[in-house]
């Protein structure tokens, strides 16, 4: 490796702080990894549960959909479908882990009995356990959605840290170190060039005097 | 004057030479067993079933398909029924599916969009108007479901309620069109019908836990169990009271299974096949009298019949469900 630096004190001064001023950096970016990690593997956990969770209850709820179709023309679907029963929204907000802004999403649904929007006529009652299935899953859906969310920015930061780990670990502070060695190395040598030249002019001066 | 066997004579002549071409158990068979879903369209086509080959690319054809051998089946009762009122009983319940459409569309804001049946043989501009104050733009009976609708709306404002009354208005008006008709048989349907969706809405609104005044409400009037028994029943809540009221009407094994899958909390789709089963046994037994409006409107009826069940079959070969499972559901559900 090429080390374009002057061979001065100075230099050697500033480079070594640049060192110090690394490895500090390096410890605490690598503290931010695995607290990251920490935070990043406990999302994973949840979002396990969850998706499990959500795919369980789709598995039972999307088949009643399935057969409601199968026994409904799509008008008298979309008819019985038509206007919702509940009103529902998402409350977004969001929090911070680690300085990286995450989602807070909550499923606020309205005051209401039930939420079948249709009568009983032509309409199965296949259709009736997939609505509340799938109403009963939303509040699971919306959090399995904040959580993959959070997953996926955490995991980019994580990216991001462990690429910044890893230039100063294998690059930056192996340049710095043996920028430092070059330029004590260059110093010394400087050092001993002197020493010599000044053992050269006493002996020869000493031989004048003689 | 011709009696009802007489005057039918030429409509149940055309209806047995049209009924050979109902699809058989074999030819569900090779539906059900198609590879694909457009080699279960060409097996249709070569049923009899027209305009698959136009609409084969589209993505779900299956609708356009039916309604237009829906609007073949209308078209077969004008020509062939000798009394024109016959054909209102078949359309009237998509001119009420369009009234629910509209009044729904227009009270909450919604877009009616594909809900909207081409069936119905009311304009949707006359029944905008009608709900746009226009009352004569269309039959006092419509007009009066729509004000009947709004009323107890206005009292409950959700839109099942609108469903509810709509429907109720709409068997009213069948049962009164069907006695003016003075077809037995036809009545007796109607009341089976009303008979099997007021047990279907005890069942399920006890599942989806709708309290009594919604069933009472929803309850019609008019079929061989009295609905207000029903709904007394459904208020109690006591198992005992249903089967009371159920006694000696031949729906007491309904009743039992229904409540056996309520306290299981299992599906009700069960019940919904028994319901089937029982249609069917009525529309067999229509096709089994040699002369009268019987073996017209049961060719009528099994050709409805047969239209949900290719409705079944492709929506389940669409959805790529198994064979032995579409057969399971057919077991029973073919006449």
């Amino acid at each position: 490796m090429e080390i374009r630096v002057s061979a001065t004190r100075m230099q050697l001064l500033a480079t070594r702080k640049r060192l110090v001023m690394a490895e500090r950096g390096h410890k605490l970016l690598k503290d931010k990894l695995d607290e990251l990690m920490k935070h990043f593997l406990e999302l994973i956990r949840t979002e396990h549960g969850l998706r499990e969770e959500v795919e369980d209850a789709l598995v039972h709820a999307l088949p009643g959909f399935l057969e409601a179709r199968a026994t409904m023309s799509n008008e008298l679907m979309e008819a019985a479908l038509l206007v919702s029963r509940a009103q529902s929204k998402i409350d977004a907000a969001s929090r911070n882990i680690m300085n990286i802004k995450v989602p807070e999403l909550t499923w606020v649904i309205g005051e209401v009995q039930d939420v079948y929007p249709y009568g009983f006529y032509r309409t199965s009652a296949a259709l009736d356990d997939a609505v509340e299935g799938l109403t009963m899953i939303m509040p699971k859906l919306v959090k399995l959605a904040e959580v993959e969310k959070s997953i996926e920015l955490l995991a980019s930061e994580l990216e991001r840290t462990r690429r910044r780990v890893n230039a100063l670990e294998y690059v930056v502070i192996p340049n710095l170190k043996e920028t430092v060695r070059y330029v004590v190395m260059k110093l010394d040598e400087a050092e001993r060039g002197n020493l010599t030249r000044l053992m050269k002019v006493k002996e020869i001066v000493k031989e004048k005097r003689a | 004057m011709l009696g009802l066997e007489g005057k039918y004579a030429y409509a149940v002549g055309r209806s047995r030479a049209v009924e050979a071409k109902l699809l058989d158990r074999a030819t569900i068979d090779r539906v059900v067993d198609a590879p694909d879903v457009q080699s279960a369209f060409k097996i249709l086509g070569e049923a009899g079933y027209s305009y698959v080959d136009s609409i084969l690319k589209e993505e779900s054809p299956i609708d356009e398909v039916l309604n237009k051998e829906e609007m073949k089946l209308f078209y077969f009762i004008k020509e062939t029924s000798p009394d024109e009122r016959l054909i209102d009983i078949f359309t009237l319940p998509y001119d009420y599916h369009n009234i629910k459409v509209l009044l729904k569309a227009r009270t909450y804001g919604v877009p009616p969009a594909s809900a909207i049946s081409g069936l119905a043989s009311l304009s949707t501009e006359s029944i905008n108007d009608a709900l746009g104050g226009e009352v004569q733009a269309i039959p006092d009976e419509f007009s009066l479901a729509i004000e009947r609708a709004q009323a107890v709306h206005s009292l409950r404002p959700s839109p099942e309620i609108i469903d509810i009354i709509v429907d109720k208005e709409m068997y009213g008006d069948l049962l009164k069109r069907a006695r003016a008709i003075g077809i037995p048989f036809l009545t007796k349907q109607i009341q089976n019908e009303i008979d099997c969706l007021n047990l279907s809405i005890f069942f399920r609104a006890r599942k989806m836990g709708r309290d009594a005044w919604l069933v009472e409400h929803a309850l019609v009037p008019g079929g061989k169990l009295d609905s207000v028994r029903l709904a007394t029943a459904y208020k109690d809540g006591a198992p005992d009271s249903l089967m009371n009221v159920l006694s000696k009407t031949g729906y007491e094994f309904i009743a039992k299974r229904g409540l056996e899958l309520l306290e299981k909390g299992r599906s009700l789709s069960e019940i919904e096949r028994f319901f089937e089963g029982i249609s069917i046994r009525l529309i067999d037994q229509a096709r089994q009298v040699p002369l009268g409006p019987e073996p017209f409107i049961g060719y009528i009826l099994a050709k409805q019949r047969e239209l949900e069940v290719v409705r079944l079959v492709i929506a389940s070969k669409t959805a790529g469900v198994s064979r032995d499972s579409m057969r399971e559901r057919l077991r029973d559900g073919y006449v």
